[in-house]
């Protein structure tokens, strides 16, 4: 396991240079180019903006469209990761089956790709933020750390899901309705309060990214504390995702060669 | 030497999925669990063997014997079902040029990912960039999307990455068919200059010629089994030779067929009126098999049995060969050379020998024929082109293998008696023992006279004469025979040197032939030495007053060696 780590480091230049090529791409034959980055969430934003202050006003929750969006990029950055990362491998056949180099640097740059791309849009939800007037409060420092975990968690699952595709192709079937049923489960377009009490404490256990769209509206939006219990649950569940993922990558890495 | 790459006991075993559910049932079922019946491969089956560092390493086989899947198991890309693979230092494979390529990355952008993928750092690429550019001639395009590069740009630049990695092991997969012909010379002249600079390189291919000639060690596989290792000729002569027992064997079941549809539908490349008909042909190696592979300068016999079958004039059979391509090589037939058979009703048996096939590389067919006497036109029996064969050998170009040599050859601005190196083609051939005879003309270097009959052969040596030998690896000592001019008025004397080198002096006083041995100075070379014989003074007969011979004569040679 060590040395697949070290191998890892040792590639880190791939992984660096195939990020960079993803993100090149995903906007070389636009014609405005980078400026997507940051196009993208405001015009989604935008259309939240006209559909729940103009159209359907949501006089429960104030600010909606931030409420929204505060949950919406961090799953966006989660959906766009996994389904991306399920593909890394059999989508690569022509690389597998000729070049070898440490499999794993595929999903992580995939990973990786999508986490610029969210920081990117973290810009824009900032100023969405000071445009509504939420006003920050330190807590918001713990934004790191949440982006952080929520890789390591995002990173867990893509090795699964990547290699699963491998042996079995109906994974990425699958998992393309299986991510809307995951969205419509997490509080991205409600609060987690307004469910059957019952589901909502069971959405907390069994659904790591509802703690991850509530931690990010509650130090965002709501300026609040966080327990320090719902830290640690999170990051210990992150690892096991992630050391299970990896376990199950390396162990099956060796035959992508002959499967893909 | 290390071995760069060892495989001990290499086993890899593919698993076929028949992936065909035939019933709803068995399609639920196989979704769940991966079906049952699947076929197990073994690709290569407890396979060992070893390359050591800066030698070359030729894999042949025939098709699906296991050559790529030892290729990628070098690589890592798969994995060995058991046994062990050492790999010692990069890899970089001529294999897949280019996997990796994205068509809307410029090419820069696709050298440095296309780099990192094969392990080299941002740094490493920076040193390198330059270099691989100007190998692919792609300066103008580098900064193009490679969507809009042709073919061959695609090509040349893949190639110009995987071999600019500077790798310790170098695969090489069939042909390199990459670029025009300038372009495919270059890539030969880098992989010759990557194995002299001592790198590791698995070599594999179909082309026997180019293994022999760049291989140091060679495999043979079948059905992922090693039939045979070693030396390069020899394993390629038990792999023709095997060939030469297979295919004789396939060759001989495709005629079976042939000759029955013939029968049933008069196929156009037999026909005849059939007073006389030859019922089979058999082409026999020099000694007495069957066989329908042969190497340049092998014997080759036809067998022709017929039968009478109605009492006929004159017969005449014929026998020609073709090229696959219909080019007709050779024709002969008994009528032409006056023979003639007997002609009574009844079966009988002819024979044609080739004593050396002087075919180059090729596919061949026989044809036979017999017909009246000079109405070739109007056969009893023809076979059109119903034997084939194949020629493998000659590195010669061309349609057929001439005989020939090379006689060396020098530099025309260097003067015949300037510093050694001398000759710059390499003498091929040179004798470790000279006798003056016609024969060994092409080891003199001047300072001769023309050969003279004198039983035997000797030649006389002007102020100075060389001639080139080489000792066998064994020899310590330079011998020679020689004697004074006949009517020498002075005691002749001179000195033998050896590259340049004095090696010793002799006296001679009379005509009677004497034996002079010297040490050599570097005793146990095998390479060419230049022998140089010098005489204090030379004698003009005619000036002498002793006939009309005018030529200027130094001393009388007749055998020169070394031993």
């Amino acid at each position: 396991m060590r040395e697949r780590v070290l191998e890892l480091v040792k590639y880190r230049e791939l992984v660096r240079n195939l990020v960079i090529r993803d993100i090149k791409l995903r906007y070389r034959n636009s014609v405005l180019g980078f400026v997507w980055c940051l196009g993208n969430p405001l015009l989604m934003m935008a259309v939240y903006t006209v559909l729940f202050t103009i159209l359907m006003p949501n006089n429960v929750i104030p600010k909606f469209p931030v409420f929204i969006l505060c949950a919406l990029l961090p799953w966006n950055y989660f959906n766009t990761s996994i389904l991306g990362a399920i593909d890394s491998i059999v989508g690569n056949a022509h690389l597998i089956k000729k070049v070898y180099f440490p499999r794993e640097v595929l999903p992580l740059s995939i990973v990786l790709a999508n986490l610029v791309n969210f920081l990117l849009a973290l810009i824009v939800l900032f100023a969405m933020l000071f445009a509504f007037r939420v006003h920050l409060t330190p807590w918001a420092l713990y934004l790191p750390l949440i982006i952080f975990i929520q890789t390591i968690f995002t990173l867990g699952l893509a090795l699964i899901f990547a290699t699963l595709n491998v042996f079995y192709r109906d994974t990425k079937i699958i998992m393309e309705v299986g991510m809307l049923a995951w969205f419509f489960l997490t509080p991205v377009f409600y609060r987690i309060e307004d469910l059957v009490p019952k589901y909502a404490r069971l959405m907390y256990w069994v659904n790591p990214m509802a703690s991850f769209v509530s931690w990010y509206r509650i130090v965002l939006y709501h300026g609040i504390s966080m327990e320090p219990g719902f830290i640690l649950r999170t990051l210990v569940t992150s690892v096991v995702a992630l050391v299970v993922g990896y376990f199950v990558f390396t162990r099956y890495s060796s035959a992508f060669g002959e499967e893909v | 030497m290390a071995a760069a790459i060892q495989f001990e006991n290499v086993s890899k075993r593919f698993i076929l999925h028949h992936a065909r559910p035939r019933s709803f049932q068995e399609l639920v079922i196989g979704a769940l669990w991966r079906s049952r019946s699947r076929e197990e491969l073994w690709a290569l089956n407890d396979v060992s063997f070893e390359a050591q560092r800066g030698e070359t390493l030729g894999i042949i086989g025939p098709n699906g014997s296991g050559k790529s899947t030892i290729l990628k198991l070098i690589t890592r890309i798969l994995e060995p079902t058991s046994g062990r693979i050492t790999v010692d230092g990069k890899v970089s494979a001529l294999i897949e040029l280019g996997a990796g390529f994205h068509p809307d990355l410029t090419g820069r952008e696709n050298v440095y990912l296309n780099g990192s993928i094969l392990g080299l750092s941002q740094g490493q690429m920076d040193a390198r960039f330059k270099e691989i550019v100007t190998f692919a001639e792609l300066e103008r395009f580098i900064n193009v999307p490679l969507k809009h590069y042709s073919s061959g740009m695609y090509m040349r630049l893949g190639f110009a990455i995987a071999i600019n990695v500077e790798p310790d092991i170098l695969l090489i997969d069939e042909v390199l068919a990459v670029g025009d012909e300038s372009f495919q010379k270059k890539c030969l002249a880098k992989i010759e200059e990557l194995k002299n600079q001592g790198k590791t390189m698995v070599f594999v291919s179909h082309a026997l010629e180019t293994v022999r000639k760049l291989c140091d060690q060679a495999i043979w596989l079948e059905q992922g089994e090693i039939q045979s290792v070693g030396n390069p000729d020899k394993v390629i002569y038990d792999y023709l030779d095997d060939l030469r027992r297979k295919e004789g064997v396939a060759l001989d079941e495709k005629h079976r067929h042939l000759r029955y549809e013939l029968e049933e539908q008069q196929l156009e490349n037999r026909w005849g009126s059939g007073e006389v008909e030859i019922y089979d042909v058999q082409l026999l190696g020099g000694d007495g098999e069957e066989r329908h592979v042969y190497q340049t300068g092998d014997a080759m016999i036809v067998v022709l049995y017929y039968e009478v079958k109605e009492p006929v004039a004159d017969l005449a059979l014929g026998v020609g060969i073709h090229r696959s391509d219909g080019l007709h090589i050779h024709g002969t037939n008994t009528f032409a050379k006056g023979i003639h058979y007997d002609v009574g009703v009844g079966k009988g048996v002819v024979e044609l020998e080739y004593g050396e096939l002087p075919l180059s590389t090729g596919s061949y067919a026989v044809s036979v024929g017999v017909w009246p006497g000079d109405k070739w036109q109007l056969p009893y029996d023809m076979h059109n082109r119903m034997y084939p064969f194949s020629v493998w050998g000659a590195e010669d170009e061309g349609l057929i293998a001439l005989p020939h040599r090379w006689l060396g050859g020098r530099p025309l601005d260097t003067p015949a008696e300037g510093a050694w190196p001398g000759p710059r083609l390499k003498f091929e051939r040179l004798p470790t023992h000279v006798l003056m005879g016609e024969n060994d003309e092409h080891c003199l270097d001047g300072g001769w006279h023309e050969v003279e009959d004198w039983p035997p052969k000797v030649r006389w040596t002007k102020k100075r004469a060389s001639l080139l030998l080489m000792p066998d690896g064994s020899s310590s000592r330079l011998s020679m025979i020689a004697w004074c001019p006949q009517l020498a008025l002075n005691p002749q004397s001179g000195r033998v040197y050896v590259d340049g080198r004095v090696v010793g002096k002799f006296d001679l006083s009379d005509t009677n032939p004497r034996t002079f041995s010297f040490r050599l100075p570097e005793p146990g070379v095998s390479r060419a030495i230049k022998v140089t014989i010098e005489v204090k003074q030379t004698l003009i007969p005619a000036e002498a007053g002793l006939g009309e011979d005018r030529r200027e004569l130094g001393v009388a040679v007749q055998e020169i060696w070394t031993d």
